[in-house]
């Protein structure tokens, strides 16, 4: 992480560098604009009354029109859109219709399960896929190829959340190792909290690592054939040398891109892993706040996330830069 | 046409392909017959058989309304097939469409759809669905239709990469010299040529069509009770899942074998390529 | 001597029928010779050379006969013991500098791993002797370079670099798998002048493999002609040049373009 902000400095401190972030970060920028138009669009466009679903039965044209004006729906829609942009950059994303609270603070207490959730499950899924990856492609063309291929593909095929039930069962019923659903709050304790969250996240990383491993072994078997390779076993590498000081960082270029996309997924995962493991996080908020039609809730979701899938792409961005020179090369200015 | 099924067939005569065939196969009939029979009334309840576990009259054992699994497991896998199909039907045709426009023609358009296309490629097509289910309601109608939509960017991707890289090939050119219009060279052309990529391509879909369906259902959107869907089955069994833990290892390993025969179709189209 | 090759025998078993690449081929490297490799491509000129280089793949290949050096037979050493010798006492140079690179680390890493794996030194006194060493090939700016990546050199050199990296351990015996085909004709002069100086420096025997003939009359002392996997001739090179004495070696000399530029 220390390094990506050295890079990041150093990277902004050439001026043909500066420029290329520079425009990264300005489209990214434009694109966000372009996701919150649309969501906010969307949301603009569906039937019904927001003021009339809050009030409910205690409805009057009066009451209705001073809601209305309150909440700003009086106004046109563009404007609308504006100041509900410039209010969501301001961290403020508006008032829950079915809590009447602010939807930031609804949000914001959730957020730190669905983070660690994730940087959890990401990290599994990195440290494991990688030397499993290379260990499947120094044996590929052995016999048990094949075998390892297959398996690696069914273990792709398993929802995550079927796997979730399936450790509950045999981990937490039979084996007794967690207790199901005995989530412990972060306010409680952190280590009792991150220790509930390992075995979904174990659940949420495992299909994801299948992936990994199968890109991986295929990334491996592909750079193996290289000429630069034969050049490091003769200067008296071992094939472990080889595999890891040589081979591992070409190999992981098209790994990078595939992680950074996975994050967004494992965020998208762990939606349904929480109702299998009955965590009160983000995705709990994002399905009541569906079913209750409370939409600035559901708007401010799919911002955030949003935000992070833009921002992953820019991460993907920097790292691709950092493993790749070539690319540092290509793009000036 | 016999004679072109058969030659098809050998081209792809290869383990993965013989493999995932084989499974999709077995559920394919599974939910065919599912259509028109199951062993036992999917929604008749028996109160003596709650919970029971897997014998030889109900070989997956039974629920807690005593209903019989294997059967209920039948109408899931028939009601995963029948979403999945429109799914990918919708998503396939909606963004061939939009990638081959995207791609024969280029410029500003492409750069615009493209920008929208890559932020939506990146969103989880489970998350996209949440959105337009969230506007619509569910039910099974809208989400067919909310997966569909979410699945047309991935579509698009490919369609349009594979028509940029044809559009610029010489039978394009020579075509479109000899005075083809547009529309045939992008539909008739074209499209023949990317027809492989194209159905590895849907296979995938298939593959991930299935696993968001079950996902989604297993939220609780989608197929309304009393039908059975795997994913609801899911989660009705885990309130029993000390009880008769066979309640939730069907249905899970329904889905997996139904993901894996669609994934291992995939490898083997594009391992005959 | 310092390398002797016994009736090194080379089949392939990754096809239906065992295939032989190299067959009863024998021959010596002393101290500070230049033995030039030469014969068409196919004639098994170069799996001799990744034989002595230890760089042939274990599984799908019989090989037999002896290739000792320092009284080891190189085709039987244990492979850890064989990875002693490689980049240490052994090092290779080969055909095509733009990817026998690494284009992912930078270039005084890869000049330095030898020294990381067989010598005990501090980072410090290995990027002294890198420097040294790409100094010694002629690069300019070799501070520079030590910071590059292998796309921003050229490709003579990336050639210097890979001269510079095989020889910082100061091995016995260099192979040079035709070092110089990938490049241009003036770039090529500069890399044949290198490799004589550092022969002539460090005291170190090349095994110079080439097809181009006119290339090894200028730079061997001793040369072996091969044909499909035999040996055809062998002796030295002025000799050979002027009376060679088998047909297909009469052959290659009579193809080789008479320009004189004197």
């Amino acid at each position: 992480m220390v390094r990506i902000c050295i890079a990041v400095h150093g990277a902004l401190n050439k001026l043909k560098l500066n420029n290329y972030y520079f425009r990264k970060i300005l489209s990214l920028a434009a694109t966000l604009l372009v996701i919150s138009f649309l969501v906010f669009a969307a949301f603009e466009i569906i039937p019904g009354d927001p003021a009339l679903s809050r009030l409910g039965t205690n409805a009057t044209p009066e009451r209705i029109a001073a809601l209305r004006a309150e909440m700003g729906l009086d106004k046109p829609f563009l404007v609308r859109y504006f100041l509900w942009m410039t209010e969501c950059i301001r961290g403020n994303f508006g008032t829950s219709y079915s809590y009447n609270v602010p939807v930031m603070s609804m949000i914001g207490e959730k957020l730190p399960i669905t983070i660690t959730l994730t940087i959890l499950s990401m990290s599994i899924t990195m440290i494991v896929s990688v030397p499993l990856g290379i260990m499947l492609a120094k044996y590929a063309h052995r016999t048990f190829d094949k075998a390892g291929f297959i398996a690696n593909q069914t273990i792709m095929s398993v929802p995550a959340f079927f796997l979730g039930i399936l450790f509950t069962y045999i981990f937490g019923l039979v084996l007794h190792w967690f207790k199901p659903g005995g989530y412990v709050s972060y306010k409680q304790s952190i280590i009792g909290f991150i220790g509930f969250l390992i075995v979904p996240a174990i659940a949420i990383a495992i299909p994801k690592c299948a992936m990994s491993i199968k890109l991986l072994r295929a990334a491996v078997l592909q750079e193996a054939d290289k000429d630069y390779v034969r050049t490091a076993y003769s200067r008296g590498n071992s094939t472990m040398q080889v595999m890891y000081r040589h081979v591992l960082k070409n190999a992981l270029i098209p790994l990078v891109t595939f992680w950074g996309m996975a994050v967004a997924d494992v965020i998208a995962g762990s939606i349904v892993i929480e109702q299998v493991f009955n965590i009160p996080g983000l995705g709990r908020v994002l399905l009541t706040s569906i079913s209750n039609r409370d939409y600035p809730v559901v708007e401010a979701v799919i911002l955030l996330i949003a935000v992070v899938v833009v921002l992953m792409d820019l991460v993907t961005d920097i790292l691709y830069r950092r493993i790749d020179p070539r690319v540092r090369g290509n793009e000036k200015g | 046409m016999l004679n072109s099924i058969r030659k098809t067939f050998r081209k792809y005569n290869n383990f993965f392909f013989n493999f995932g065939m084989i499974i999709t196969l077995v559920f394919f009939v599974l939910a065919v017959v599912g259509c028109f029979y199951t062993p036992y009334n999917t929604t008749e309840m028996n109160v003596a058989l709650k919970n029971s576990a897997p014998a030889l009259a109900h070989i997956f054992g039974c629920d807690n309304y005593g209903r019989d699994i294997f059967s209920r497991v039948m109408e899931g896998i028939r009601n995963t097939f029948f979403i999945s199909f429109f799914t990918v039907l919708i998503g396939s045709l909606m963004g061939i469409l939009i990638g081959a426009i995207s791609g024969y023609y280029g410029g500003k358009l492409d750069e615009i759809l493209m920008r929208i296309n890559d932020v939506m490629f990146a969103f989880p097509s489970v998350l996209l669905a949440l959105v337009i289910i969230s506007l619509f309601g569910s039910g099974t109608m809208v989400v067919t239709l909310a997966l569909g939509i979410a699945f047309i960017p991935s579509f698009a991707r490919i369609v349009r990469s594979e028509y940029k890289k044809q559009a610029s090939l010489d039978y394009v050119q020579s075509a479109k010299l000899m005075g083809a219009k547009d529309i045939r060279v992008i539909f008739v052309h074209i499209l023949s040529n990317i027809l492989p990529v194209l159905v590895s391509s849907v296979m995938i879909g298939f593959n991930n069509a299935v696993l968001a369906e079950a996902g989604l259902s297993y939220l609780g959107i989608g197929v309304q009770p009393p039908e059975a869907s795997l994913g609801r089955m899911l989660s009705e069994a885990q309130s029993y899942l000390f009880l008769s833990p066979w309640y939730a290892l069907f249905p899970g390993l329904a889905i997996v074998f139904m993901v894996l025969g669609f994934s291992m179709l995939a490898e083997g189209i594009s391992a005959a390529k | 001597m310092l390398l002797e090759v016994k009736d090194l025998t080379i089949e392939f078993h990754d096809h239906d029928r065992p295939e032989t690449v190299v067959e009863n081929v024998s021959f010596s490297l002393d101290k500070g010779e230049i033995l030039g490799l030469v014969g068409e491509s196919g004639s098994g000129k170069s799996m001799t050379a990744m034989a002595i280089a230890g760089l042939l793949p274990r599984k799908k290949m019989k090989k037999s006969g002896e290739i000792i050096f320092e009284e080891k037979n190189l085709l039987t050493l244990p492979r850890h013991d064989l990875r002693e010798l490689q980049g240490d006492e052994i090092a290779v140079i080969f055909q095509e500098p733009m990817t026998a690179l690494n284009p992912t680390m930078r270039i005084g890493r890869q000049v330095e791993e030898a020294l990381l794996l067989h010598r005990n030194m501090t980072a410090q006194d290995r990027k002294n002797r890198a420097i040294k060493y790409l100094k010694a090939v002629e690069l300019d700016d070799a501070e520079r370079i030590y910071e590059s990546y292998p796309h921003e050199l050229s490709g003579g050199q990336r050639q210097r670099v890979m001269i510079a990296s095989a020889m910082i351990n100061r091995p016995k015996i260099l192979i040079a798998d035709e070092p110089t085909t990938a490049l241009d004709v003036t770039v090529q002069a500069q890399i044949i002048d290198l490799l004589q100086r550092t022969n002539k420096k460090l005291g170190v025997a090349i095994l110079f493999i080439s097809h181009d003939l006119s290339l090894i009359s200028r730079i061997t002392h001793n040369v072996i002609v091969m044909q499909n996997g035999h040996i055809v001739e062998k002796g030295n090179t002025d000799e050979i040049f002027a009376a060679p004495k088998n047909d297909y070696t009469k052959k290659l000399i009579a193809a080789i373009p008479k320009v004189e530029l004197k």
